[in-house]
Formats: C-alpha cells, sequence, structure tokens
C-alpha cells in the first residue's frame, strides 16, 4: 500500500529523486572520506613530523568538508521539495476525488475520518518521505561505505564488526520491541482519561445534580492511575536506551584499541589506521542506530498510506450520465416511482415500494416517525444517494439521465442539519446564487424570516458567521439555511425538518411567507410537528418505509390509523379537530 | 416574535463572544507554533514548586547526572593514554630497530636530532615512557583499559539511575498535576463552564498536560546532562592544551552565528506554515461537512480551486521551512569538520614539534566532537521549554480561577425534605449591567406541579439553575421546608432534588450503569423497577444485550427518545422529593414521546416538581402555570384561569394552536 502510493504520486519526481541521491551518495562518501584523511596526518604527517604534509592534506580535508557540506544541502532542498509535492499532490487528490462522492461513500468512511486522512494521515506519509531522502538514504551508503573504508584500513579488526553490529541491534531492538506495545498502550489510556474528562464537562450539570462528584473522581483517578502506570514503564524502558547504546558504542571503541594495539605490535597494522578504524565504526553504529529508529515509522506510515488508498480507490456510486437528457424550462414536477433504498450492508430497505407525484404549484409534506425514511426519501431527489429499486422522475425524466449540475441547478435544499460556511451573512445566502444582489438577498432573508434578526447583528449582511454556524442559535441557522436555498429561484425545494427548532409563531409566518414564492415550485417539506404541515395540499404518511397513506390533512384524520396516532400524540383530541 | 424554541442548559444571555470563544483551526497538524510565555521565571518557579514532594529524588538526580556526566567526560582523556600507550610502543619498537640494543632514549633523541630531523627528536623526546626495543606495553594498556571499561559501565549506570528517576518524578508530577486539575474541576462554579468552550478546558486538562509531560521528559535530565557536558568538555579541552582549546572556541562564534541566521530565517517560514496548515485543514472541515451542500449548490469547482490555493500555500511555506531548517544539521557538520580540521593541523604540528602527546591530540578531538552536540542540543531544548512553559501557564490559570463558595461551616442538617419551595424576592444577573431575574417571588407547594412556560431569554433555565445552586442569587433567597438553601451544603440540597435535563448526558458503561447512577447502592432489581415503571424495561429488553449493553460514544445505538427514557429511569431511582423537568424540544420520535410524557408523569407523581415546558398541551393539569417575560413572572395561575384571563398565557396557546385550529 505504501510503496503503490509512493511509486504512483512519486513517479513526475523521479528527476529530482535522482537529484537526491547522487547528493546523497557524494556528500555520505566525503564525510566517510574525512576520517582517512585524518589518519593520513598522523600517520604521514605527525608521526613524520612533515609539518608540509599536515598542512596540505588539512586543505585537502577542508576542501572535501565543503563538498560535503554543499552536496547535503543540495540534496536536502531536492529533499524537502519532493517531499512537500508528493504531499501537496496527494492532499489534492484526496480532496478532488472527495469531492466526486455521494452521501454514501461520505458516510461509508465518515466525515471525520475523510478529515482526518486528508490532513494528518498525509502529512505522516509525507514526513517519512521527507525522513527517506534525508536520513534513510544515507543510512545504507553510510554503512556500505563504512564497512568498505574500515576493512580497506584493516581486515584483520573487521571481525570486530560482526560482533559489535549484531548486539547493538540486538540491545536497541530488545528495548524497542518492549516499548512499541507500552506506547500503543499509552495512547489508548489517554483517549480514556480524555473520553473520562470529556464526560465530566459536559456531563457536569447532571454529575452535580446527583452529588456525583465523588465517583466521577475515582473514576478519573483510577484512568489517571492506569495511565501513570504505563508512561512510567515506557519511561524507564527509555531512560536505559541512551546510556545503552553510548556504552555499546564505548565497549566497541575500547576493543578496536586492544585487539588493534596487537596488531600494530605485530606490524600488521599502522597507528593512524587504528583510529581511522575506531572513526569508520562510529559511522556504521550510527547509520545502525538510524535504520532501527526509521524501521520504527515506517509501519505507521503504512496504515496511513493504507488510509489514503482506501479513499483514492472508492468510486462513487452515483454516476453522471454518459449522454444527458437536457430539460427545457424545468416545471419540477418529482414523482417518486416504486422507489425502494437499502443502504448497503442493511437487513431491511429503508423505503419501499414509495410512489408519489409532488406537483409544482403546491406542498408535499411527509410525515412519519424516526427511522421510517423520511430523510432518505428527500436526499434522493438531488441524487446524494442513488435508489436501489423504481426511479425518481422530474419532469417524467429519470434523474439518473440528467447531467448532475443540471440536476442540482433545479433543486434548493435544506438539509437537515442546517450547516453554513465560514463568512459572512451575505455569503452564507449567495452560496444559493452567487451573483445574488443585496435586494435579491435581503428578499430570500424577509421571506425565510432572517431579516429581523440578521439586522440587529453586528454588521447586518456582513456579520461573520462561524465555521458551520455555531454563533447563531439554532433557530437562526434554520432560517439562514432557508434563506440560501430561496435565494436563487428553484422550481423544487426540498425542506428536511427545517423548522424543527422555530417557535409555532415563526413557523407559521414562515409558512405563510413561502406561499407566494412557491407558487410555481413543488415543495416538499419534511416534517415532525403536525401543525407544520396540516395546510399542505397533499401529505404522505411513512410508515417503516412504507407510503400508508397520501391525502390531505382531514381525510387522513378521518381514516388513515398512523396519521391519527401521530397527530393525537402531539395535540388533544379536540385540538387536532378544531 | 422571533424567538427560538431550541434552549439549551446555558445562561440565556452571555454575550456572543464568552459564548463563542476561542476558535481554533481544525487539528493540530504540524502542532502550534511556539507560544511564548507570558511570565517565563514566575511560571517555572511555580512549576518547580509541583517538585517539591521529590526534592530527595531530584537531588539524587543531580548527583547522578554530575557523577555520569564527569565519568563520561575523563573517559576519552584516559582512553587518550591508551593510544599515547600503543603509539610509545610503535616508537620504542621503531628505536630499537634503527639503533643497537642498550642505546637509550635519550642517546637515540640525540642521535635523531644530528641526522637533522629534530621534529622527530623532539617528538620523542617529549613522550613518557618510551622504551628502546620494547614494543606496545600491553600490561599497562590492559590496566589503562580496564579502568576505562569501569568508567564507562559507571557512567553507564549512573546515567541511567539518573533516566529512570527522572521518568518517576516526571511522571508523578504530572500524575498529581492531572489529579490537581481534576478536583479543581469540582470546585469551580458552573458560571466558569459556562463561559469556556467544553473544548478549552478539555484541551487544557489534557493537551497541555500531555505537552507539560514530554517538555519535562525531554529538558528536566537533559539540560542538566548537556549544561554540565559543555562545562566539562570544556574544562577538559583547556587541561590538555588551552591553545588548542583557544582555537576551538574560535569556531563557536561562528557556530552560533549561523545556528541563529538559519533559525531566524526558517522561523516565519513555520508560522506561515502553521497557519496555512490550520487554514487548510479547516477549509478541509468545512467542505466535507458541508459535502451535500456543496454538490447540490453546485460550487464543486469552486471548492477545488480554493483548496488548491491554500494546499500550494501549504507546500510553499512547508518547502521553504523545512530546506531552510534542514540546512542547519549539514552546516554545522561542515562547521564541526572545520574544527576538526583545525584541531588536527594546529595539533598535528603541536605533536610534531613535540609539545602535546598523539594521545592528546585524539582526546581533543573527541571532545571537540561532544562539544558541538549538547549546544545543539541545549538551543532545541529551548524551544520545548518555551511551549512547555506556556502550558504550564495555561493549566496553573485553570488552578487558580476563582472558585465557588465553599459550603457553611455549619451546615443545616438535612432530612429528608417534605418539599415546599419559595423563591423569595430572588434577584440574578449574569452580567453585572443586564439584570435578568428581578424581585422573583412563588411558592412551590409539596407534590404541586409548577409548570413554566416563556420565550427565549425569559429566565426559564435560570430559575432551575439557581434552585440547583448552579448559580447563587444575587439578592433574596430561596427557602426548601423553609430553610435557606444557602445554609445547607450543596451535596443536601441536591441530594433531595432530581433533575431530567434535555440534555441527554449518559457516560459510557452499560444501561444498567447509567440507570444506578442515580442511586449508586440500588440493586439489581431496584434498577429494573425503575426502569419498568418508566418505560425503559421494554426497549431494553428488545437489546441483544439488555441491561449490559454498553452505551458508547454518544450512545449511537439509542434513539433520542429512548436517552431521554434512560435519564427519567435514573431521576426515578434517586427519588427526590423534588423534581426539575426539562422538557425536550428536539424531533423526539413521535411514537416514544408518548412514553416520554407517561413517563414523566409517573415520576411526578407525589413530588413537587418544576416543569420548563414547551409544549403546551402537557403542562394543562398543572397545579401553577407561570408565565415568564423578560426575568418577570407576569402571570400566574391554573390553565383554565389563565385562558380566561386572555393574557399572555392565552397569547402564547393561540399562537401554538391557532395555525392547528384555524384554516
Amino acid at each position: 500500500m505504501l510503496m503503490s502510493l509512493l511509486r504512483r504520486y512519486l513517479r513526475p519526481y523521479l528527476g529530482a529523486i535522482g537529484a537526491v541521491v547522487l547528493l546523497q551518495l557524494v556528500a555520505t562518501l566525503a564525510s566517510l572520506y574525512l576520517p582517512s584523511l585524518n589518519a593520513k596526518i598522523i600517520d604521514d604527517g605527525v608521526t613524520k613530523g612533515d609539518t608540509g604534509f599536515i598542512m596540505s592534506t588539512g586543505g585537502v580535508m577542508l576542501a572535501v568538508s565543503l563538498l560535503q557540506v554543499v552536496t547535503a544541502v543540495g540534496a536536502v532542498y531536492y529533499g524537502a521539495r519532493t517531499a512537500m509535492r508528493f504531499g501537496r499532490d496527494v492532499r489534492r487528490a484526496l480532496f478532488a476525488h472527495v469531492q466526486t462522492f455521494s452521501a454514501r461513500e461520505v458516510g461509508q468512511i465518515g466525515t471525520p475520518s475523510l478529515i482526518t486522512r486528508t490532513t494528518n494521515d498525509v502529512q505522516q506519509v509525507q514526513m517519512v518521505v521527507l525522513m527517506t531522502f534525508t536520513i534513510m538514504l544515507m543510512a545504507p551508503i553510510m554503512l556500505v561505505g563504512g564497512v568498505v573504508m574500515a576493512l580497506q584500513e584493516d581486515v584483520g579488526l573487521s571481525w570486530l564488526l560482526v560482533v559489535v553490529v549484531p548486539v547493538l541491534v540486538v540491545c536497541v531492538g530488545l528495548i524497542i520491541i518492549r516499548m512499541v506495545p507500552g506506547f500503543r498502550a499509552m495512547q489508548r489510556r489517554i483517549d480514556a482519561i480524555n473520553g473520562v474528562m470529556r464526560e465530566q464537562i459536559t456531563g457536569i450539570r447532571v454529575i452535580r445534580a446527583f452529588v456525583r462528584e465523588r465517583t466521577e473522581s475515582e473514576r478519573f483517578a483510577r484512568s489517571n492511575r492506569d495511565l501513570y502506570e504505563v508512561t512510567l514503564r515506557v519511561g524507564r524502558l527509555m531512560a536505559l536506551m541512551f546510556p545503552t547504546v553510548m556504552l555499546v558504542v564505548n565497549l566497541a571503541t575500547l576493543a578496536v584499541l586492544w585487539f588493534g594495539g596487537h596488531r600494530v605490535e605485530s606490524g600488521a597494522m599502522q597507528i593512524g589506521s587504528l583510529t581511522a578504524f575506531m572513526s569508520y565504526l562510529m559511522y556504521i553504529l550510527m547509520a545502525v542506530m538510524m535504520s532501527t529508529m526509521i524501521f520504527m515509522m515506517v509501519p505507521r506510515a503504512a496504515v496511513a498510506a493504507e488510509r489514503i488508498q482506501e479513499v483514492l480507490r472508492l468510486e462513487s456510486s452515483v454516476a453522471p450520465p454518459p449522454s444527458p437528457v437536457t430539460l427545457e424550462s424545468p416545471a419540477g414536477e418529482v414523482a417518486f416511482d416504486t422507489v425502494t433504498m437499502q443502504y448497503p450492508g442493511a437487513e431491511r430497505p429503508v423505503l419501499t415500494d414509495v410512489s408519489f407525484t409532488a406537483r409544482p404549484g403546491g406542498t408535499t409534506a411527509i410525515i412519519g416517525s424516526t427511522g421510517s425514511g423520511k430523510t432518505t426519501l428527500v436526499n434522493l431527489v438531488p441524487r446524494l444517494f442513488d435508489a436501489t429499486g423504481g426511479a425518481v422522475r422530474i419532469d417524467g425524466v429519470d434523474i439518473r439521465d440528467l447531467d448532475l449540475q443540471a440536476l442540482w441547478s433545479l433543486i434548493g435544499l435544506v438539509p437537515q442539519k442546517p450547516y453554513l460556511f465560514s463568512g459572512s451573512v451575505a455569503d452564507n445566502v449567495r452560496y444559493g446564487k452567487p451573483d445574488a444582489t443585496d435586494e435579491e438577498v435581503w428578499a430570500a432573508l424577509e421571506t425565510a424570516q432572517a431579516a429581523s434578526f440578521v439586522r440587529e447583528m453586528d454588521g447586518g449582511l456582513d456579520a461573520p458567521i462561524a465555521q458551520g454556524g455555531t454563533n447563531v442559535s439554532g433557530g437562526q441557522r434554520q432560517r439562514l439555511a432557508i434563506a440560501r436555498a430561496l435565494v436563487g429561484a428553484r422550481p423544487v425545494y426540498l425542506f428536511d425538518d427545517s423548522f424543527s427548532a422555530l417557535d409555532y409563531a415563526t413557523d407559521r409566518a414562515l409558512r405563510e411567507a413561502l406561499v407566494p414564492l412557491t407558487r410555481e415550485a413543488t415543495v416538499i417539506i419534511v416534517a415532525q410537528r403536525v401543525a407544520t404541515i396540516r395546510d399542505a395540499q397533499q401529505i404522505v404518511v411513512l410508515d417503516d418505509g412504507r407510503v400508508v397513506g397520501v391525502g390531505t390533512h382531514t381525510e387522513l384524520l378521518e381514516r388513515n390509523e398512523t396519521y391519527q396516532e401521530i397527530v393525537y400524540s402531539q395535540l388533544s383530541a379536540e385540538e387536532a379537530a378544531a | 416574535m422571533s424567538g427560538d424554541k431550541h434552549e439549551k442548559a446555558v445562561p440565556e444571555r452571555l454575550p456572543e463572544a464568552a459564548r463563542s470563544g476561542r476558535r481554533g483551526p481544525g487539528g493540530p497538524g504540524l502542532g502550534a507554533p511556539v507560544e511564548k510565555p507570558l511570565d517565563f521565571k514566575g511560571s517555572v518557579t511555580r512549576f518547580l514548586g509541583q517538585l517539591r514532594p521529590h526534592r530527595l529524588r531530584v537531588a539524587a538526580i543531580l548527583v547522578f547526572a554530575v557523577v555520569s556526566v564527569v565519568l563520561s567526560v575523563i573517559g576519552p582523556r584516559v582512553l587518550g593514554r591508551a593510544t599515547d600507550l600503543i603509539f610509545e610502543g610503535v616508537v620504542g619498537k621503531l628505536i630499537g630497530e634503527r639503533f643497537p640494543a642498550g642505546t637509550t632514549t635519550d642517546q637515540a633523541v640525540a642521535a635523531i636530532r644530528s641526522s637533522g630531523d629534530g621534529k622527530l627528536a623532539d617528538m620523542i623526546g617529549a613522550m613518557k615512557d618510551v622504551v628502546p626495543g620494547r614494543g606496545i606495553d600491553f600490561t599497562a594498556l590492559r590496566d589503562v583499559l580496564l579502568l576505562v571499561v569501569a568508567v564507562y559501565v559507571g557512567s553507564f549506570l549512573f546515567g541511567w539511575l539518573q533516566a529512570r528517576i527522572t521518568a518517576y518524578v516526571v511522571q508523578r508530577t504530572i500524575y498529581s498535576l492531572r489529579q490537581q486539575v481534576e478536583e479543581k474541576l469540582n470546585r469551580l462554579p458552573l458560571r466558569y463552564f459556562d463561559k469556556q468552550q467544553p473544548g478549552e478546558v478539555l484541551s487544557r486538562v489534557t493537551n497541555d498536560i500531555d505537552n507539560l509531560s514530554q517538555t519535562m521528559t525531554q529538558t528536566l535530565s537533559q539540560l542538566v546532562v548537556s549544561v554540565l557536558t559543555v562545562v566539562g568538555v570544556l574544562g577538559m579541552m583547556f587541561w590538555i592544551s588551552w591553545v588548542l582549546a583557544l582555537v576551538a572556541l574560535v569556531t563557536i562564534p561562528l557556530s552560533i552565528y549561523l545556528t541563529t541566521t538559519i533559525a531566524k530565517r526558517s522561523q516565519p517560514q513555520f508560522i506561515k506554515q502553521w497557519a496555512s496548515t490550520g487554514r487548510l485543514n479547516s477549509q478541509v472541515e468545512e467542505m466535507y461537512t458541508g459535502h451535500e451542500l456543496v454538490k447540490v449548490y453546485g460550487h464543486q469547482d469552486q471548492a477545488v480551486e480554493t483548496f488548491t490555493q491554500e494546499n500550494d500555500q501549504l507546500y510553499d511555506a512547508s518547502f521553504k521551512a523545512q530546506f531552510v531548517s534542514g540546512t542547519i544539521q549539514p552546516v554545522m557538520g561542515f562547521v564541526a569538520n572545520l574544527n576538526y580540521v583545525i584541531v588536527a593541523v594546529v595539533g598535528g604540528l603541536q605533536v610534531a614539534g613535540g609539545t602535546l602527546s598523539l594521545g592528546s591530540v585524539q582526546a581533543f578531538i573527541q571532545y571537540s566532537r561532544q562539544f558541538s552536540q549538547p549546544i545543539t542540543q541545549i538551543a532545541s531544548m529551548m524551544n520545548l521549554l518555551q511551549s512547555g512553559v506556556a502550558s504550564a501557564e495555561r493549566v496553573f490559570a485553570l488552578l487558580d480561577a476563582d472558585e465557588q463558595e465553599p459550603d457553611p461551616v455549619d451546615p443545616q442538617a438535612v432530612e429528608k425534605m417534605g418539599g415546599t419551595v419559595v423563591f423569595d424576592d430572588v434577584s440574578f444577573r449574569y452580567v453585572p449591567d443586564k439584570p435578568l431575574i428581578e424581585n422573583l417571588t412563588l411558592t412551590a407547594e409539596p407534590g404541586h406541579t409548577v409548570a413554566i412556560v416563556g420565550p427565549t431569554g425569559a429566565g426559564k433555565t435560570t430559575l432551575v439553575n439557581l434552585l440547583m445552586r448552579f448559580y447563587e442569587v444575587d439578592e433574596g433567597r430561596i427557602t426548601l421546608d423553609g430553610v435557606d438553601s444557602r445554609a445547607m451544603t450543596r451535596d443536601a440540597l441536591r441530594g433531595n432534588v432530581g433533575m431530567v435535563l434535555q440534555d441527554t448526558w449518559l457516560f459510557k458503561g452499560t444501561i444498567m450503569e447509567n440507570i444506578r447512577y442515580g442511586r449508586l447502592d440500588a440493586t439489581d432489581d431496584e434498577v429494573v423497577a425503575a426502569a419498568t415503571a418508566t418505560y425503559v424495561d421494554r426497549f431494553v429488553r428488545a437489546l441483544p444485550e439488555g441491561y449490559d449493553t454498553v452505551l458508547d460514544d454518544g450512545a449511537q445505538n439509542l434513539s433520542a427518545g429512548e436517552k431521554q427514557l434512560l435519564t427519567i429511569a435514573r431521576a426515578f431511582l434517586a427519588d427526590p422529593a423534588i423534581l426539575v423537568l426539562d422538557e425536550a424540544t428536539s424531533s423526539v420520535d413521535t411514537r416514544t414521546e408518548v412514553l416520554v410524557q407517561h413517563a414523566m408523569s409517573a415520576l411526578r407523581h407525589g413530588r413537587t416538581s418544576f416543569v420548563i415546558a414547551h409544549r403546551l398541551s402537557t403542562i394543562r393539569d398543572a397545579d401553577t402555570i407561570i408565565v415568564m417575560e423578560r426575568g418577570h413572572i407576569v402571570e400566574q395561575g391554573t390553565h383554565d384561569e389563565l385562558v380566561v384571563r386572555e393574557g399572555a398565557y392565552y397569547r402564547l396557546y393561540q399562537s401554538q394552536f391557532a395555525a392547528a385550529s384555524t384554516e
């Protein structure tokens, strides 16, 4: 997964990657060459007292070191550029791909998860790519180069490498292996303690009302204790890490001196080579350390890559038609023809054989208990989902034959959760019609019963709206969302439980104001409150995904049992009949 | 009228700014820019105070750190002696080969000098222990190496112990800090929580403490070790050769200059990168959350375009930030190499001149390598330390927040209450110059139901907040069975008042545990009895795991109505004398709604009840209906009396049913 993601999105940058490899190679070799130059200074300069040689070799060392810094900076330049471009490209691909999703795919992965995948997961993979270009490439070069150079200095001591490297790997590996489950447990326990805290803060009224502060404190103390224990365990392992590495490295140096001393004595090795060998051993051990650390990062990146790939591979279930039909001057008649809808993985369909027609110039209301499929029904019209059976038609044309953009331009939707975007009040209303004039915006606000509170807001139309609309009340949010739908005069309006947060008086005023505006249009209203819909031209009663009645309030109240049940639960008998 | 029906359990008239709070960009992304603490010194001192219970351990950490650093610092010096031994052996052998046996070192040196090789003669002359003809003295070498082994093992042991104790002290301190914060939360008035976003408070007790824990782990002992190492190494360097030390020191200003220059250039890029990440994340969040709207209103192309712009900016900033900061390492490496060359050249010349031994140069080179590392570390720790102290400050601010008034020292004992509740000339305001409730007087007889109606912002929820002493009255008093509620402890008061809010709070746990929350010592049978009385038993039995069903985050396995029923069962089990019911307004499933109403009236039976009503049809049989407007009671009476009066209640009643009854 990680590899295929890398292959795909790094391909455009093969040239730059080649440059990174080359520069990194030169830089690493240059830094490997330095100890052997130092050995030369000692062997051929210091021991022989040759000042001229010391100076000239020093000059060479400086030149090599300059070459090293230039190539290393070059490698960082191309490495950082490529890694960041990779991240940018993956993010853009993800974002653009998610835009093609229907509500089904969004629901399948979940909005919060999609957000994390586009931001944090890409970040993770990008960091690994960056680390690869800066460190991971260097480690093998350094390892191989270090071994080669060390062998060149003295083959007789090379058995030390065979001993020291595995010792280091085993020591570090043992600590890391014991640390990894600790890290996982730590993450889980941090989540747990945060969960307890979150519950305590959100439920503070209930906790205090029931005098349960002490119970909650005990619960928190337990979580805190759990977290403390695991962090202490991990902390103690970490405490062991650095001293252990230093001990191995230092003891290795001593071994080189001892065994090297014997080889020097026997004349098999020069003393300068001994110091160089020590330096190379350091390089090798450092490379081993780096590789071990990086191997810890890769699994996390692999998980992130998998999550990214999952999104990229998911194809939208709502496909645009190959040859779309164009509607000339659409009237907006919406017809449901034996529509059945079953969510993937669900045992039973949410909607079964739903048939009715909503005609222009009138209101069609949909009522039914929660879970009866009302929202699903509304979402089928703009093809947020596609029905699994039957067809939805607008002016007699199957909506699956309409161009998606054209279909959407017919519909003014007010979703159940009236989401607002960050920006101003006007920005939000203009979302429905980008070129709307101020007059048009005010007219829409007026109809939506939002004009009065917008006027009272600081800045009026320019008053800021926070992301999601969290800085206005639920009722205000609903009314702004309604204004957004109304501003771009459309043939079909869908109100999904859009009046629930309004008081009765506002609800009523709004419905009255809608009358002239929707005289030409088809209006479909989903509602919980009988009062909201009793003057609708047509009421569709849903129960468990089936249409159990269609008619006016009076007709249904007379003969429809489900409708009666709903009405009586909300109004007393005489109020309902009045 | 434009009042909203949706009324949350928060004070109605808080200033907008206080409610919206700070809304950070979505997700930390690459981490937040380093925040500068307000009072670095003061906060550090205060934080160190948190370590007081561990002062012996802290002392041990310091001592061990010193020992460990000293040992690791003398290591190379002793090791240098080993190199000298080897070198002397080599030279001794050389002399043995060049000169006849029996020649002393002095004779050999003189001979070499006379042959014109004055430098070599100087060098050998400076050696301590050259025996002509004898090779490397392996016995001496072994002794030196064994000594070094002891030094290194000692350094390992002390270093490890020091880090281990540090881990303990850090985790203990963090544990106790978390406990302090939690205890503090229990003493904070509700006013505090209403003013802050829950996310803000949560972030202090979680993210900030986490950050503090990490900062401490990484700096507490490291800082000491690094500073000690710098001092120790510097000392050793001067001890070996002050000339070389001065030469090596020349590169320090250079490296400081280079680091600060690079840091100065990368800092603004990092800030740009963070800001851009924040903007991009919140854009992604917004576009994904409003996904269906983006599509239906045809804004996809525009969304992608805006995203691409921000994405490009992020790329630009993060590339520059990574590149500029990425150059630090190679550049510092170059400075280190420069240092290496200078030391090698100057040291080589000195060895050749006989003023310095080869082993000393070797040791010196090692020291100078050890020297640059802790300096870079101290620099990077400074950043970490700043963000840690900023976190500590936020935690301290929470610990310093004003607490609620303590309970009376000599509280009135409260038996099982009869249930008479009197609001006596009560006035209250959330914001000093905006009176919310003024001179309100109200009496509720035992067993009676008092329904409170009125538009949003009328003060209905506030009344409940005052009764529960979530907020304290500014003037007047509230009495229960004739006792001023401030004369009893909060626990005693609340133990007698049950509450069902429309905000159905359930915690992660089984259904059984959630109901038992009402009375912790209730038996399973009592829980089931309460559940049966409040229509909970029926749907719980339909769940595959019954009462053992675990309610997960937000209890998504239950409908809104069922959650409401659970909270009613909880209050039923608590069996309080006085009851506060906040009627649900959210779109509860119509059939469950009927059950909720039945359950609520079962709960009300025989108790003094305050019902905040939204639907007038449910409160017609209340003993008293109170109509509130702008903090005053404008009308009071039974349903029939108020309808006849044709006042405020009648108008409200009309507006709810007019739509339904006049076509």
